[in-house]
């Protein structure tokens, strides 16, 4: 079938593009084999135009219509159920992976930063002041830099820059003590050689030793 | 016809489009988006069924079996960029199609471009008898007789006629439809137009000499 021998369907039919329908418009003036074809095919079409719709049994339209409320309700729940599952595998998924991640950055983090710090600053404190000075115990610092335990008791505090402050909790007459154990701990401080190796590092333990 | 129970569709649902609809049924499980979508187009995919069958009882169980698939595929298979009115006669034909295929009722009848055969195009027409009989419906005469007619046309220009006169589907969407190139949905309409013309001629003459 050639494109030609269909263009009789595709002008009857209104399928054409304008100028389509031009050129073969004039083929039609010209033509009148091509005229008496067209002229029987819309006559066909006319007729097949009065065909009138056939309506389905009205109770096979209710019976569809009942099997919409179930079907689709049943249907759509276990589609429902299908996601709810897969949603809830999701989030169990997500939640045990976010667990299992926070325990490992928290256990990364105890061993580098936050332990490290807190123990470092323990242990720094410890070494620096002597016993229970960081303690709630009451202590005192003898003479030979033992801390007793009446003196009133020392609580450092952590800003939220990691800077431990000390300097407001001390009574006046420790201080040329702590001073002491200040230029005690600041002669164990080394000078950084490779500044980029603290670079990762996210929290940082700052002794501040100024005194107001 | 509208369906018995519509007197309760609120007037706002038929003046919505079909996408609205069957988006309301589709996330809303909205029944009476669902019945304005029934109203509206259940006769003329009835008539393409009952056209391509020509049977009523087969013509129903294939209509129904066409709408539970819709049910139950629309939130699965149908896009809702798509015409819903196309998806559901894709259903209805390839529905109609699997059921001829299956029964082979329909002997195939080759136009008469066919060279190979050699022969007419009603030579190759069977018996009037042998093609399944007409159910006795309350249609008009010049319905039903058009209906016989279209009835003794091949498949394949049968289902062209009716996409075509039913549902004003363009020729491309209609070769879309049956799987072939438009040059073959139009040579198929030509076909048929030819082969009923001269049904129409035949019947004519026959009035003529019977008068």
């Amino acid at each position: 079938m050639s494109k030609k021998e269909n263009q009789s369907i595709t002008y009857i039919y209104n399928e054409m593009d304008p100028s389509e329908k031009l050129e073969f418009e004039r083929d039609l003036e010209n033509d009148s084999n091509l005229l008496i074809e067209v002229e029987s095919f819309k006559n066909i079409s006319e007729k097949l135009f009065q065909l009138k719709c056939i309506h389905p049994p009205a109770e096979i339209s209710d019976e569809i219509l009942g099997r919409a409320e179930t079907l689709h309700k049943k249907h759509s729940s276990s589609i429902g159920s299908r996601y709810m599952f897969a949603a809830a595998a999701l989030i169990v998924i997500g939640l045990t992976s976010g667990v299992f991640l926070l325990n490992s950055s928290e256990g990364s983090t105890e061993n580098n930063t936050g332990s490290a710090m807190i123990g470092s600053t323990e242990s720094q404190l410890n070494n620096t002041f002597p016993v229970n000075v960081l303690s709630e115990q009451p202590a005192v610092v003898s003479s030979s830099g033992i801390v007793r335990s009446e003196v009133n008791a020392i609580e450092p505090w952590i800003d939220e820059n990691d800077v431990i402050h000390f300097y407001d909790r001390f009574r006046a007459d420790n201080i040329a003590t702590i001073d002491s154990m200040f230029h005690h701990s600041y002669q164990k401080l080394t000078p950084v050689t490779d500044p980029s190796q603290s670079v990762s590092i996210q929290r940082h333990l700052h002794l501040t030793g100024s005194r107001r | 016809m509208r369906l018995i129970n519509n007197n309760h569709i609120p007037q706002n649902y038929e003046q919505m489009e079909d996408r609205e609809l069957v988006h309301l049924f589709r996330k809303k499980d909205d029944q009476q988006a669902f019945r304005e979508l029934m109203n509206r187009h259940q006769a003329k995919v009835y008539s393409y069924i009952f056209s391509m069958i020509q049977n009523r009882e087969i013509a129903n169980d294939i209509f129904q079996e066409t709408f539970t698939k819709v049910i139950t595929k629309m939130d699965d298979t149908y896009n809702e960029q798509g015409k819903w009115i196309a998806w559901v006669m894709r259903i209805a034909h390839n529905a109609t199609i699997d059921h001829i295929r299956k029964q082979k009722r329909f002997v195939d009848v080759t136009s008469s471009y066919d060279e190979e055969s050699k022969t007419d195009f009603y030579e190759r027409l069977p018996d009037e008898d042998s093609i399944g009989q007409h159910e006795k419906l309350e249609l008009d005469e010049s319905t039903s007789s058009l209906l016989k007619h279209i009835g003794n046309l091949p498949e394949e220009q049968r289902t062209v006629v009716m996409l075509r006169h039913y549902y004003e589907m363009p020729f491309k969407e209609i070769a879309e439809l049956t799987n072939v190139s438009i040059n073959t949905a139009l040579g198929r309409m030509r076909y048929a137009l030819i082969n009923l013309r001269k049904m129409f001629d035949e019947e004519h003459e026959k009035e003529q000499s019977n008068l």
